[in-house]
C-alpha cells in the first residue's frame, strides 16, 4: 500500500501545479485586464465625487488659513485683508470653476465663483435663482461694493458720524439678504440714513444708484431663463483639470516653478496646512501604517489559526464554549476603551509600568540595528496587542467553521478509516484545505494597509496615515483629502481584484471565463 | 506543544521589554515639553500654528520684544530700546535703533540692517506663503540705513498706531546668506514691493526665490533653519518630536542676565502625545518635564491630589490672557432693549460656572481688558451679579410678561406676539461650554425664558457669527501682552468683515476706539481704555464670564521655572537644572 500512496501523492501535486498555471492563463488574464480597464472610469467617478463633496462642504479653507494666525493678533486694514484673501484663493485655485462643464440653466453665471466672499456668493446665488438675470445682478453687486467703500472712505465729522455707522450696518445687512421685502426695507433705511447729514450727498447718490440697480434686477427679471437648460463650458481652466493634469507644460522645460504637474504626473500638490508636498507627508505616515498593519495581520493569523483549529477539534467541549464566550467578550470591547485602560494601568507608575505610553521610540540613525529594533519593538508591543485582539474572534470563528466543514468531508473519514493518527489527519489532510477561506479574507485587509486605525494612532501618538487623513479632513486640506481618498480607492479596488483572483486560483469551481 | 512554545516565547519577550523599559531614565539637562499635536513648519516667517512660534522664538531673535515676566519691552538684537518719533506732517512713525555689535550669525558674520530689511521683505513680498501675516506688515513702509553707522537703522511706519512698536520690533531677523544665497531679493526694495506688488508677483526672479523659500527644506531640514538665537534646529521626527540643541559658543552667552538671553538647557525636546490620558501617564512616569494646557478636571482630580506628582512637579496656575463670554445679537428685536440684555446678565451665574465647570481654576472678568494690564484695566466696574429677582423686574420693565399663561414670557414685537425663546449656540464637542449654557438655561427657565442649547460644527458656528445669524453664542477671545487694539471686535466698521458679530458700537465708542489706536502715550491711552470698558459694560453686548487659569506642571528637576500670563505661560529655555540632582 505505502509505495502506491506516495506515487499518487506526488502525482497529485504535479497535476495541481499544472492546474494552477492553467488557471491563471488566458481566461483569467483577460478577466484581470478587463477589471483593470474598469478601474479607470471607477477612479474617475470617485475623484469627481470627492471633488464635488469637498467643495460643497461648509467652510472655506482660504478663510480658515487666514484666520488661524489672527486669533491672537489684531485685525488690520480691511482692504489689505481682503486682498490677501483674494490672492490666497487664487493661489489655491479656489476661484476657478470646479469642472470642465456644468449642467445649469441660462440664468446661472460663470463669473460668480470669482466673488471672493462666501456670504456674498450665497446671496448673489439666491438672487440669480430668483430673478435669473446675472448681468443686472452683477451690476447691482458692483454698485453695492462702490457704496460700501465710499461709506468707509468718507471722512468722519461730528455731523455725519452717527449716520455713517447706521449706513455701514445697513449695507452689511444688504450684503447678506436677498428677499425683496427685507431689501426694500433696507433701502428705505439707507435713504433715510443718508439724508441725516448734509455732507453725505455723494453717498446718497450712490444709494440711489444701488437701488436703481436693484429695481432693474426686478424689472428686467428673466425668470424663464431658470428653466432653459444650459451646458456651461469652462474649458481646461478649472479646479479638477488643475488637480488631475496640472498647469505645467507637458513638453519641454517648465520655466514657472509655481505651476503644478497634476495627480497623474505624480504631483499631488502642496498641503494647505503644512505647506509640504502631499507626497512627503503621506510617505512619512505610509511606512509606519504599513509596518503596523502587516505586523497586526501576522499576529492575528498566528494566534487565530491555531486557536480556531483547537476549537474545531474540541467542538462542543467546555473549552470550546468557554473560549467562544471569551472571544466574543473581547470582540465587543471597544478599542478606544481597552487602549485607554491599557495606558492607564500598564504604562503608569501608579500601577504597573511595563510599556511606554506613546510614540515610536528615540532611536536615531546612528544607533545600532539591535537598539533600533529593540526600541521599536518596546514601543510597538502594546499598540500591536490592542490593534489585533478584536480580530481574534472573527478570524478564529472563520477558521473553526472551515475546519469543521473539512473535517466532515469524505476524505477525512477515509483517512481516519485508514487508521491515521488524529494529529496527522488534522495537520496533513484537513489543515491545508481549511485554510482556503481564510486566505481570501486576507485581501479585504488591503485598504486597511493604507487607512490605518485613527483611534489606535491617536491613543499611542503613532504618526500614521489614519491620523494624517483625519487631520486633513478637519483642516479642510483639499489636496491631502483628495490624495488619500484616491489611494484608498485604488487599494480597495486592487484588494477586491486580488481577492477575486485568489478565489479562482484556490477554488476550481469558480471560473471567470465566458461559458 | 505549540502552545507551550508560544507561551515561553511570549513570556520571554515580555520580560525583555520590562528590562528594556527599566533601563531608560537618566538625568539630563534636557527639557521635554508635551505638545498635543505636531506643528506645521519651522519656516520663521511662513508658519501659522502657535507652537511653531514658540520653537522659532528659541532659534531666532527679533529687535525687541515683551518680557513676559514684566510685560515691558526689552531690547533683544537692538542695543537699547528704539527711539520713537512721530512726524505729524508726513504722518510717519519711526523707530531708530542700533544692533548689538556682538550679534553674529552662525558663520561668524555680524547681523546687519541688510538682514533686517531682507526679513521684512519676507513678510511683505508676493508669491511667498505669507498671506496671513502680510496685512500686518502693510504698516512698515520703509527701512532707513546709515552709511556712517553700519549697525544703525530706522524702521518707518506709515501711521501712528499703538501696535507699531510691537510690529516694528517683533518680527524675527533671518540670515540672508542661508535663505537667499543667490541674493535674488536684492532686486526688489521695500518701496517697490509697496508700489509694484502685482508686477513683482509676475517676476521670474521673485517666483524662483519664493518657490525655493516656500519649499520643504526651509520648513524642516536641519541646516536650513538657522537663526541667531541660542538654539539650533536638530531634528524633527514627524508627528513625534522636535529637538532643538543649544549652540556651542553662542555669541549671546554673556548676556544671560537678560531675560531673552536665558538659555540653560542643552536640549529642548517637544514631544507630541495626542491622547490626554497617555500624556498624563507619561507625566507621572517622569517622561515629560513640562505639560501645559492640562484639562481642569485632570489637573484637579489626578494631579493636585497625588502626593507622588506633587513631590516631582510644581503645579502652576497662572492667569491667562483669554476670556470667555456669551455674545448677544444686539440687533435681534428680542435683545434690542438694553434692559433685556442686563436681565440676561443677571441670569448668568458666573461664580457657579467657574466653580462647577472650571473647577475654580479661573477668575471672573468684568470686561474686555485683562486685569493684568494694570492701568488700562478698570477695576471700578462691578460685574452684573446673579440676581433672578432683579432680572424679573428688568424684563417686566422692558414689557415682557407671560400674557397667555403658558409659562414663557412674551411681548408684542412689530405687531407680532413673540414668546421669549433663545437659541444659544456653541461649538460642538466643547462640553464645558455646553454645561455652562445649561446652567444659564436653568436660570432663564425660572423667569420664563426658554433657552435652546444647540451645538454647531466649528466652521458653521463661525460662519453664522460672521453672518450675524445667531441669537446668543458662547465665544472666547485670546489677547496678547501688546496694547489691545479694540477695533477688530468692537468698532462698527468691523461689523461687516471684522469680528464685531454682536453689532456693538456707536459714534462715541468708535471715536474712543480710534483714539485708543493712535494714542502712543501710555497714561492717556489707559484713561481711554478705562472709559471704553465702562461703555462696553453699560451696553451689555457680551456677558463676560471668566478668564481661565492655565494649568502647567513643571518638573522639580529644574529651578527658575517661573510661570507667567503670556502664552504658553513658561519659558523652557530659562530652566536651570537643580543643584541637588
Amino acid at each position: 500500500m505505502k509505495p502506491v500512496e506516495i506515487e499518487t501523492k506526488s502525482g497529485k501535486t504535479e497535476a495541481g501545479k499544472k492546474v494552477f498555471f492553467a488557471r491563471i492563463s488566458f481566461p483569467l488574464f483577460g478577466y484581470i485586464l478587463k477589471r483593470i480597464l474598469i478601474f479607470i472610469p471607477t477612479l474617475f467617478i470617485i475623484s469627481l465625487l470627492t471633488f464635488i463633496l469637498i467643495s460643497a462642504a461648509p467652510g472655506d479653507p482660504a478663510e480658515t488659513m487666514l484666520s488661524r494666525s489672527s486669533s491672537e493678533g489684531q485685525a488690520s486694514d480691511k482692504l489689505a485683508t481682503e486682498r490677501s484673501y483674494r490672492e490666497l484663493r487664487h493661489k489655491l485655485g479656489l476661484d476657478l470653476p470646479i469642472f470642465y462643464f456644468a449642467f445649469t440653466n441660462t440664468a446661472q453665471s460663470d463669473t460668480l465663483i470669482r466673488i471672493p466672499t462666501k456670504n456674498h456668493r450665497e446671496m448673489l446665488d439666491r438672487l440669480v435663482y430668483e430673478y435669473g438675470n446675472w448681468p443686472q445682478i452683477e451690476n447691482y453687486y458692483h454698485q453695492l461694493k462702490t457704496l460700501e467703500f465710499s461709506i468707509i472712505a468718507t471722512k468722519k465729522d461730528s455731523t455725519n458720524v452717527d449716520a455713517l455707522i447706521e449706513l455701514r450696518n445697513t449695507v452689511a445687512k444688504v450684503f447678506i439678504h436677498h428677499q425683496d421685502v427685507v431689501l426694500s426695507a433696507l433701502f428705505t433705511d439707507l435713504k433715510e440714513q443718508s439724508a441725516l447729514a448734509p455732507n453725505l450727498v455723494d453717498i446718497k447718490a450712490k444709494v440711489e444708484a444701488t437701488e436703481i440697480a436693484y429695481s432693474k434686477i426686478k424689472s428686467e427679471a428673466s425668470v424663464w431663463k431658470r428653466y432653459v437648460p444650459k451646458v456651461q463650458w469652462s474649458g481646461t481652466h478649472n479646479q479638477y483639470h488643475r488637480w488631475l493634469f496640472g498647469e505645467a507644460r507637458w513638453v519641454g522645460e517648465e520655466t514657472d516653478p509655481t505651476l503644478g504637474k497634476g495627480f497623474i504626473r505624480g504631483d499631488y500638490g502642496i498641503s494647505f496646512f503644512t505647506k509640504r508636498p502631499v507626497k512627503s507627508v503621506i510617505w512619512d505616515g505610509l511606512w509606519i501604517t504599513m509596518l503596523i498593519s502587516i505586523l497586526v495581520i501576522v499576529i492575528e493569523y498566528i494566534i487565530s489559526i491555531p486557536l480556531g483549529i483547537s476549537l474545531a477539534i474540541r467542538k462542543g467541549s467546555a473549552y470550546d464554549s468557554g473560549m467562544t464566550v471569551a472571544l466574543f467578550i473581547t470582540y465587543s470591547l471597544p478599542v478606544f476603551w481597552i487602549g485607554t485602560m491599557a495606558i492607564f494601568f500598564l504604562c503608569s507608575p501608579d500601577y504597573i509600568e511595563i510599556f511606554p505610553p506613546f510614540g515610536l521610540g528615540d532611536a536615531t540613525m546612528e544607533d545600532g540595528f539591535f537598539y533600533k529594533f529593540g526600541d521599536l519593538a518596546y514601543h510597538l508591543a502594546l499598540p500591536l496587542i490592542i490593534a489585533s485582539y478584536a480580530s481574534f474572534a472573527y478570524l478564529s470563528r472563520q477558521m473553526r467553521g472551515s475546519m469543521l466543514t473539512v473535517l466532515g468531508a469524505d476524505y477525512i473519514r477515509t483517512a481516519r478509516a485508514k487508521g491515521l493518527p488524529e494529529n496527522k489527519v488534522i495537520w496533513r489532510h484537513a489543515f491545508r484545505n481549511s485554510l482556503l477561506p481564510i486566505i481570501t479574507i486576507f485581501a479585504s485587509f488591503f485598504p486597511a494597509l493604507i487607512g490605518g486605525s485613527i483611534i489606535l494612532e491617536f491613543l499611542f501618538t503613532i504618526p500614521g496615515l489614519g491620523q494624517i487623513t483625519y487631520a486633513a479632513v478637519i483642516q479642510k486640506d483639499y489636496p491631502m483629502i483628495l490624495t488619500n481618498t484616491m489611494f484608498a480607492a485604488i487599494l480597495t479596488l486592487v484588494g477586491y481584484l486580488v481577492s477575486d483572483i485568489l478565489y479562482a486560483v484556490v477554488d476550481p469551481r469558480i471560473s471567470y471565463s465566458k461559458k | 506543544m505549540n502552545t507551550q512554545l508560544t507561551k515561553k516565547v511570549f513570556v520571554m519577550a515580555l520580560a525583555a521589554l520590562v528590562l528594556y523599559g527599566c533601563g531608560k531614565k537618566k538625568e539630563k539637562n534636557e527639557v521635554i515639553v508635551h505638545e498635543l499635536s505636531d506643528t506645521d513648519m519651522l519656516n520663521p516667517t511662513n508658519y501659522q500654528s502657535a507652537d511653531a512660534g514658540y520653537y522659532i522664538a528659541q532659534m531666532f531673535q527679533g529687535l525687541w520684544g515683551t518680557n513676559p515676566r514684566t510685560l515691558e519691552y526689552e531690547p533683544i538684537l537692538a542695543k537699547a530700546l528704539p527711539i520713537e518719533e512721530y512726524d505729524s506732517i508726513k504722518n510717519l512713525l519711526t523707530y531708530t535703533c542700533e544692533l548689538r555689535e556682538e550679534a553674529k550669525w552662525d558663520n561668524g558674520e555680524p547681523i546687519t540692517p541688510a538682514d533686517v530689511i531682507f526679513s521684512i521683505k519676507m513678510y511683505k513680498a508676493p508669491v511667498i506663503s505669507n498671506e496671513p501675516q502680510r496685512p500686518y506688515f502693510e504698516l512698515i513702509s520703509d527701512v532707513i540705513t546709515y552709511p556712517d553707522n553700519p549697525r544703525k537703522l530706522t524702521i518707518v511706519c506709515n501711521k501712528k498706531y499703538i501696535l507699531a512698536k510691537s510690529v516694528a520690533g517683533g518680527f524675527v531677523v533671518i540670515p540672508r546668506y542661508i535663505y537667499d544665497p543667490k541674493n535674488l531679493m536684492e532686486n526688489f526694495s521695500i518701496g517697490d514691493i509697496n508700489t509694484k506688488f502685482a508686477e513683482i508677483e509676475q517676476d521670474a526672479r521673485m517666483k524662483e526665490f519664493a518657490t525655493e523659500y516656500n519649499s520643504e527644506k526651509f520648513q524642516r531640514d536641519s541646516g536650513y533653519i538657522v537663526g541667531s538665537g541660542p538654539y539650533a534646529f536638530d531634528q524633527w521626527v514627524t508627528g513625534q518630536k522636535i529637538v532643538l540643541k543649544k549652540k556651542k559658543n553662542w555669541w549671546g552667552e554673556k548676556f544671560n542676565n537678560e531675560y531673552s538671553y536665558e538659555a540653560f538647557p542643552d536640549k529642548l525636546i517637544y514631544q507630541t502625545i495626542k491622547d490626554q490620558t497617555a500624556a498624563l501617564t507619561a507625566l507621572k512616569g517622569k517622561r515629560l518635564d513640562v505639560m501645559y494646557g492640562i484639562k481642569s478636571k485632570d489637573f484637579v482630580e489626578q494631579l493636585q491630589t497625588s502626593e507622588e506628582v506633587k513631590k516631582n512637579f510644581t503645579l502652576n496656575t497662572p492667569l491667562s490672557m483669554a476670556y470667555t463670554y456669551f455674545g448677544i445679537n444686539m440687533r435681534n428685536p428680542k435683545f434690542e432693549d438694553v434692559r433685556v440684555r442686563e436681565a440676561l446678565a443677571h441670569l448668568t451665574d458666573v461664580e457657579k460656572i467657574i466653580k462647577v465647570i472650571g473647577y475654580g481654576l479661573g477668575e471672573r472678568v468684568n470686561g474686555p481688558v485683562n486685569p493684568y494690564k494694570k492701568g488700562a484695566f478698570n477695576d471700578t466696574i462691578t460685574p452684573y451679579d446673579f440676581n433672578i429677582e432683579k432680572s424679573k423686574v428688568l424684563l417686566a420693565e422692558a414689557g415682557w410678561k407671560d400674557s397667555n399663561g403658558d409659562g414663557t414670557i412674551d411681548k408684542k414685537i412689530n405687531g407680532q406676539q413673540t414668546e421669549f425663546n433663545i437659541t444659544f449656540t456653541y461649538n460642538a464637542g466643547n462640553d464645558s461650554r455646553r454645561d455652562a449654557a445649561l446652567i444659564f438655561k436653568e436660570a432663564c427657565r425660572q423667569v420664563g425664558i426658554n433657552v435652546d442649547v444647540v451645538p454647531q460644527e466649528w466652521s458653521i458656528y463661525l460662519e453664522n457669527q460672521n453672518k450675524h445669524d445667531f441669537e446668543m453664542y458662547y465665544g472666547a477671545w485670546i489677547g496678547s501682552p501688546n496694547p489691545d487694539d479694540p477695533k477688530q471686535i468692537w468698532h462698527t466698521e468691523s461689523i461687516n468683515g471684522g469680528s464685531n458679530y454682536v453689532y456693538f458700537g456707536n459714534a462715541e465708542t468708535d471715536k474712543l476706539i480710534e483714539d485708543i489706536r493712535s494714542e502712543l502715550d501710555d497714561e492717556k491711552r489707559n484713561n481711554l481704555y478705562r472709559k471704553f470698558q465702562v461703555a462696553v459694560h453699560d451696553a451689555v453686548p457680551y456677558i463676560f464670564i471668566w478668564s481661565p487659569k492655565e494649568r502647567i506642571a513643571i518638573s522639580k528637576r529644574f529651578t527658575n521655572t517661573e510661570t507667567f500670563i503670556v502664552r504658553p505661560g513658561f519659558n523652557e529655555a530659562s530652566f536651570k537644572l537643580s543643584q541637588n540632582n
